[in-house]
């Protein structure tokens, strides 16, 4: 029931408090009013009915009745009019407002729909073309690093073989000066050359 | 990579929906309230008290007996056959009781002629919701 | 206590025009307080003429697009200029129904000569705008479509018996409802006064019952105050879209 559960949060209590008020209210007054016009009673009949009383009150509708009218018709309803025409104006101008915001949005969500759609496709095809050929490409780098490589290797091999010639050679050649001159200061003998190098030969040979 | 991968927000922006349903309801609830709108029943059809029908059948059928039971006894008056045109006037205003009681129930307004002859009409009657007040019957 | 005596015309100055008694009674009263109060309602609360309304202004609106909507929807896009007239009606028989339900006031739409006097004028005014528009053509009104020629000795007097019948029906309605409607209330006052008047506890208690009643049957009265201002009204724009259209 609705009562019930009204009673929950108090609504009740001030739905009973207010009815209990228009009781008291509809208590004094309609007892006042009946006391008031207590006491002379009706001349009998309904008082509707009575003829002398249709010209004031067929009179004074009329009087009213014109004056509403044109009050209503020359001042209030134009006003109201008006501001209904203002709002309805105001609101159609909204919604044609809305409407213009709702399109460019529309518009602006298909050309961002339109790009990313490029931008996707562009995507692809760098995607698939990089990685079709980077497969051959790698394979052939690789050879071509292998190639290179070897051949600076042997590059290198050789380089050092000639370097290491050039100095063997060179430390023959010492050698043999060296021993000659030592050959000369100490012993005072003059001692070919030929013979030395026969001699240092031999003993480098003993010696490495 | 696939089109689900595109953020949700720029697919489906829900608010551009919701702005469009609102525009739409919009025109349609301006377009109502302008003279030019076409005229459609009204909602009010609905919910007919039967106690306010019955109540405005008694009227309707009182009203034409009245004007029906007057005519003649005017007519009588004038052409001095007593109870001639009395009983005339009776039974006719009983039978435009009838139509009038015919055309309130069918909401037909009152105008002369029946359904089958004037599609057009729809049911649109007094005996239908009060205005801003409450809806129950009020009729005595 | 006489319950109908609170329907009596009682005069409050004299006013004798070309030999009639026209005098301002509690009725003239009535309906001079509801032209100020309908008037001041339309134009104090649109006065600020705000786009968005406040409460006064909004019911202003809500009865102006309520009654327009009515007009347009019974009587057809042609009846926008009886729209003022409709709207007055309106405003006129609805506040003079609330007006009434205020304790002491008098309710001149619980009198069968100003209900009458209305019905009649809408009646005429809306024969007359038949004839206006539809000349000869509006005789034809009276002869239902599609039925046979020979019973129109009988259909034609009852179609024009049950036309004839429409400012009766229509005054009879609203005047029977609103005097009912105060006749009970007093009734049930005058049963408390009664009880209460008997002095007893007993009395006093039992009292109680017809104020119960009473309050439950004025928000009663007041739904029949709008019902029957809006049957009023919606029924004259029925006639308005006969005399318009002529079916």
């Amino acid at each position: 029931m609705k009562i019930l559960n009204g009673a929950a949060d108090g609504t009740f209590r001030r739905r009973l408090v207010a009815t209990l008020a228009l009781m008291a209210l509809v208590l004094v007054a309609t007892v006042g009013t009946a006391l008031a016009s207590g006491g002379e009673h009706g001349s009998g009949g309904l008082p509707q009915l009575n003829p002398a009383t249709f010209a004031t009150q067929w009179f004074w509708l009329v009087v009213s009745f014109i004056t509403l009218y044109f009050m209503l018709f020359g001042v209030a309803l134009p006003k109201v009019e008006e501001v209904l025409g203002a709002r309805e104006g105001r609101i159609s101008w909204d919604i044609t407002k809305a409407d213009e915001i709702r399109n460019e949005s529309n518009a602006v969500l298909a050309a961002t729909d339109r790009m990313l759609e490029r931008t996707r496709a562009q995507a692809q095809e760098i995607i698939s073309r990089t990685s079709g050929q980077g497969h051959a490409s790698g394979k052939m780098l690789m050879e071509r690093f292998d190639i290179e490589l070897s051949r600076r290797t042997r590059e290198a091999e050789s380089r050092i073989l000639t370097a290491r010639n050039a100095a063997l050679g060179e430390l023959d050649r010492t050698a043999v000066e060296l021993a000659q001159e030592v050959a000369t200061r100490l012993a005072g003998i003059e001692v070919d050359g030929a013979r030395i190098a026969e001699a240092v030969k031999a003993v480098i040979k003993e010696r490495v | 990579m696939d089109s689900d991968d595109v953020p949700p927000g720029l697919r489906e922006l829900p608010g551009l929906r919701e702005l469009e349903e609102r525009v739409r309801l919009a025109k349609q609830r301006t377009a109502q309230v302008s003279w030019e709108a076409p005229a459609g029943p009204s909602a009010d059809d609905k919910n007919k008290s039967m106690l306010a029908l019955a109540f405005r059948l008694g009227t309707e059928i009182l009203a034409a007996l009245v004007i029906g039971t007057g005519g003649g006894v005017l007519i009588d008056g004038w052409l001095g056959s007593k109870p001639l045109f009395l009983l005339i006037g009776f039974f006719i205003g009983a039978g435009g009781g009838v139509v009038n009681v015919y055309r309130a129930v069918g909401g037909l307004g009152y105008a002369a002629g029946y359904p089958g002859a004037r599609p057009d009409i729809k049911c649109r009657e007094d005996s239908g919701a009060p205005p801003p007040a409450g809806s129950d019957d009020k009729g005595r | 206590m006489d319950p109908l005596h609170q329907f009596a015309i009682k005069p409050i100055f004299t006013v004798i025009i070309g030999g009639t008694d026209v005098s301002f009674s509690n009725s003239s009263l009535s309906m001079i307080a509801v032209v100020v109060m309908v008037f001041s309602l339309m134009t104090l609360g649109m006065r600020s003429r705000s786009l968005v309304p406040g409460r006064l202004q909004s019911l202003a609106e809500v009865l102006y697009e309520f009654i327009a909507k009515m007009v347009r929807d019974n009587a057809g896009h042609d009846a926008k200029p009886f729209f003022p007239f409709v709207f007055t009606l309106f405003m006129f028989i609805l506040f003079g129904n609330l007006l009434g339900m205020i304790p002491g006031a008098f309710t001149f739409t619980s009198h069968i000569v100003v209900t009458f006097a209305m019905a009649a004028f809408v009646f005429l005014g809306v024969t007359l705008l038949a004839i206006l528009k539809h000349g000869i053509k509006f005789a034809t009104f009276f002869m239902p479509h599609g039925v046979p020629l020979w019973m129109a000795p009988i259909l034609v007097p009852i179609e024009i018996v049950s036309y004839l019948s429409r400012p009766i029906s229509l005054s009879v309605r609203l005047f029977a409802n609103m005097m009912a409607g105060h006749t009970m209330l007093k009734v049930f006052a005058g049963f408390t006064i009664l009880m209460m008047g008997s002095g007893t506890a007993l009395g006093y208690v039992a009292g109680v019952v017809p104020v119960v009643i009473n309050t439950a049957l004025i928000g009663f009265e007041i739904g029949v105050a709008l019902l029957q201002a809006y049957v009023f009204t919606i029924l004259t724009c029925l006639y308005i879209k006969d005399a318009l259209e002529l079916h």
